[in-house]
C-alpha cells in the first residue's frame, strides 16, 4: 500500500515584478544576462504582510473547497518552509485552527528548501502506510522574496513567492500513488545557499545589519539570504543526473519507462542541461518558471499542479519529481497515477485575502 | 589559448588577453552567470570536471587554469 496525490492546488501572490523594474533599478545588462540564462521573465512577489503561511492557507483553501473536502477528515498537516511565520511555534499548528482541522489531527513544519517537496511527500507517505494518518494535507511554501536584499540583483530576479496544496490518500488501486524515494545530503555544501544570522548560530546584531558588497555589486546583510551562484549551479547539472540515474537503476526503471519528469524550476538553462544529460525526450519536459520565478520549496509541487491542469498527467501515467537545493540537499519522488485520474482542480490560484 | 577563447566568448570581449591575474575585479562582464558559463565551456573543452568548491571560490583565470591537465 502506499499514499497517492488525489488533489493539487497552488496559489501565488498576484503582485509582479517585472523586467522593466528590476532594469530601472539594475540596469538593462544584468538583468538581460540573467534572464538569458534563467528564462524567468516575471515573478509573483508577496506584499509586505502576505506570509507563506497565508499563501498556503490560499491553496489549501481552495482545494478544499473544490473538491469539497470535509476539512474533519484531515488527519495529519505538515508544513513545509524555510519562511515560516514564526520559530516557535510551528506554523503547521497555527494553520491547523485556522483551516479548521480537528484537533487530533498531526500538524508539525518541515524545515527544508528547495527540494522540501519530496522530502514532505515521504514523510507523509510513511505515515500513511504505516497507519497513522488516513488523509493528509501537505503544504509546501515560500516567500523567499522576503528575505532577499532589495540591491541584490542575483536573487531578486530568480525567486518568486507561492504555496501549493497537495491532497494525500491511501491509494486504492494496486501499484499507484508514491512508488519510490531518493533523498540525500551534502552539508559541505551548506555555506552555498545560506541566511547567515537566521538563528542560534549568529545572532541578529548591529554587525549582522550592515551592508555589504560582492564582487558583482550585489548587496546584502547576514540577515539576507546569500547564494554562490555558481557553485550551486554546478552543483546542480554536475550531481543531480547521476543521482537521478542511480535512482532509476535501484528503482529497476529507466528513463524511457517515465511519462513525464518535473525538475525543480530554478533555472531554465540548470533545467535543460539535466534534461539533456539524461537524454529526457522532448514531450517528457514541462516547465513553469517564466512567469512565477523560482518559487524554493512550492517549486516542484507547484509545477506539478500546473501540469495537471495543463492536461499533461495521464491516468496509470509515471511522473519523476526531483528537487534539489539548500543543504545542500535532494529529493526524488516517483508517482503513478491511478486509472481514473481525478480532474485537475481549476479554480483561481491568485492570492486574495480573506 | 583554448581558455582564452573561452573567456572572450562568455565575456563578449573578442580582444580580451588572458592572463593568470584577470580577475572578476577587472571586468564589469564578469558576473556569476559568465563564471557559469565558463566552468561549464572549460569542462567541455578540456573533457574534464571542476570541483564545486573550486567554483565557488573562483575568482582569476590563474584559479582555472591551475586545474586543467
Amino acid at each position: 500500500m502506499s499514499a497517492v496525490i488525489s488533489a493539487l492546488h497552488y496559489c501565488v501572490p498576484a503582485e509582479r515584478l517585472t523586467q522593466a523594474e528590476l532594469t530601472a533599478r539594475f540596469g538593462a545588462g544584468p538583468v538581460q544576462s540573467i534572464a538569458k540564462m534563467s528564462g524567468i521573465l516575471e515573478r509573483r512577489v508577496a506584499p509586505p504582510g502576505v506570509t507563506a503561511a497565508d499563501l498556503a492557507y490560499g491553496a489549501a483553501r481552495g482545494l478544499l473547497a473544490a473538491r469539497a473536502v470535509d476539512a474533519a477528515t484531515i488527519d495529519l498537516l505538515i508544513f513545509a518552509s524555510q519562511t515560516p511565520d514564526f520559530q516557535i511555534p510551528a506554523t503547521a499548528c497555527v494553520l491547523q485552527h485556522r483551516l479548521g482541522l480537528r484537533m487530533d489531527c498531526a500538524a508539525f513544519d518541515l524545515n527544508q528548501g528547495c527540494s522540501a517537496y519530496p522530502y514532505a511527500l515521504a514523510v507523509a507517505d510513511g505515515l500513511i502506510t504505516s497507519g497513522v494518518a488516513k488523509r493528509a494535507l501537505v503544504l509546501n511554501a515560500d516567500t523567499v522574496s522576503h528575505v532577499i536584499h532589495p540591491q541584490d540583483r542575483s536573487l531578486l530576479a530568480l525567486h518568486g513567492d507561492g504555496a501549493a496544496a497537495t491532497l494525500l490518500e491511501p491509494a486504492v488501486e494496486e501499484n499507484t500513488g508514491l512508488r519510490g524515494f531518493a533523498l540525500g545530503s551534502d552539508g559541505s555544501g551548506a555555506p552555498y545557499i545560506c541566511m547567515p544570522a537566521s538563528g542560534a548560530r549568529q545572532p541578529r546584531s548591529e554587525v549582522t545589519r550592515r551592508e555589504k558588497s560582492d564582487e558583482a555589486g550585489n548587496v546584502r546583510t547576514d540577515e539576507h539570504l546569500g547564494m554562490n551562484g555558481p557553485a550551486v549551479f554546478h552543483f546542480s547539472v554536475s550531481r543531480m543526473p547521476d543521482i537521478i540515474r542511480g535512482a532509476l537503476q535501484k528503482w529497476g526503471l529507466t528513463v524511457e519507462d517515465l511519462d513525464l519528469v518535473l525538475l525543480h524550476q530554478a533555472n531554465r538553462m540548470m533545467v535543460d542541461l539535466i534534461y539533456k544529460s539524461l537524454k529526457i525526450a522532448e514531450g517528457k519536459r514541462f516547465y513553469f518558471m517564466e512567469t512565477v520565478g523560482n518559487l524554493a520549496g512550492a517549486s516542484v509541487a507547484v509545477v506539478l499542479a500546473e501540469a495537471w491542469r495543463q492536461g499533461r498527467l495521464k491516468p496509470g501515467s509515471l511522473t519523476l519529481l526531483v528537487a534539489f537545493g539548500n543543504g545542500l540537499s535532494w529529493g526524488l519522488a516517483l508517482h503513478r497515477w491511478p486509472s481514473e485520474l481525478p480532474p485537475p482542480v481549476s479554480a483561481p490560484v491568485d492570492y486574495a485575502a480573506e | 589559448m583554448r581558455l582564452q577563447e573561452i573567456f572572450r566568448e562568455a565575456l563578449d570581449l573578442p580582444e580580451l588577453q588572458l592572463t593568470d591575474n584577470f580577475s572578476m575585479a577587472d571586468c564589469a562582464a564578469w558576473d556569476s552567470v559568465a563564471t557559469v558559463q565558463i566552468v561549464l565551456a572549460t569542462e567541455a573543452a578540456f573533457n574534464m570536471r571542476v570541483p564545486t568548491e573550486k567554483v565557488a571560490t573562483l575568482h582569476c583565470a590563474g584559479d582555472i587554469l591551475e586545474l586543467l591537465p
